[in-house]
């Protein structure tokens, strides 16, 4: 391929980044690379009110990294009642977001908590299911402010 | 319209909490059973809003609770996770009147609430 071609590719490639791909700011939907979708924010967005979305966000931001590492230490720890207790509750607030990957994951280690047998490559893929949305919920916290400060 | 919110998790508390809040209700949250609980014994609540699973004293531990008074006849909705079902069926049995799964729209919440609320 030629380099004009080349460098035609690579600008297309940034245009449809995972970033504009599900819109301009401020949309529900945000996909990942493979257009699989990483979140929604449609629930939150129901309520209709920024401050109250960018508390969401910065407590997703904050709470699911944690409870990620939480479980994780849980599952090191061999202690599969918290496995599964933690496991259950960041399966119903992350729901909130609607992030199928990181909710199906889990589902599964919930159900492994119960059944005391948990995978740690499922609990990796969760990190890294998280770790796939974390940069577009940071944009969105960022554009969020910026949005209430030019609104005061 | 007094509500009572017994959720430990705090991303749906605070959801929740603001649905209800933006329709006009009188909100009074406890983050645990035992704290849902004492507010019961406390107050007069028009309808009880409670999750599953919390610390101290769980879901069904409080509509237990609640449907023994036989002075507290409010209506009660349970918030239930993916793959509850047989809690849920429990819920019923002691007395509950609806349910929800997590995740819900708060829209659905609102709806529900005031269809009880108002009977």
């Amino acid at each position: 391929m030629s380099n004009l071609k080349q460098g035609f590719f690579q600008i297309l490639q940034k245009i449809s980044s995972p970033f504009r791909k599900s819109g301009p700011t401020g949309s529900t939907l945000k996909t990942g690379p493979d257009g699989e979708a990483l979140y929604d924010l449609s629930l939150l967005r129901e309520l209709e009110d920024d401050q109250y979305l960018l508390n969401m966000l910065n407590m997703f931001l904050q709470n699911i990294p944690a409870q990620l590492e939480n479980i994780r230490i849980a599952a090191v720890d061999k202690n599969f009642e918290k496995v599964y207790q933690l496991s259950h509750k960041l399966k119903g607030s992350a729901g909130m977001l609607q992030s199928r990957p990181l909710m199906d994951l889990l589902v599964q280690i919930e159900r492994q908590g119960k059944e005391r047998q948990v995978s740690m490559n499922d609990i990796h893929q969760a990190v890294l299911a998280y770790a796939r949305m974390e940069g577009s919920l940071k944009m969105e916290k960022i554009v969020l402010e910026r949005k209430m400060a030019r609104s005061v | 319209m007094k509500i009572l919110v017994a959720e430990d998790e705090a991303i749906m508390l605070k959801t929740i909490d603001l649905r209800l809040r933006k329709d006009g209700y009188d909100v009074i949250l406890a983050e645990d059973g035992l704290m849902a609980l004492e507010k019961i014994r406390e107050l007069d609540f028009d309808l009880i809003i409670t999750d599953i699973m919390m610390p101290y004293a769980s879901g069904l531990e409080i509509i237990n609770a609640v449907r023994k008074e036989q002075s507290k006849k409010m209506p009660i909705i349970i918030l239930s996770a993916m793959g509850q079902e047989d809690v849920v069926l429990e819920a019923f049995q002691l007395g509950a009147d609806d349910y929800i799964t997590k995740p819900f729209s708060p829209n659905e919440l609102s709806v529900r609430v005031k269809r009880l609320i108002t009977k």
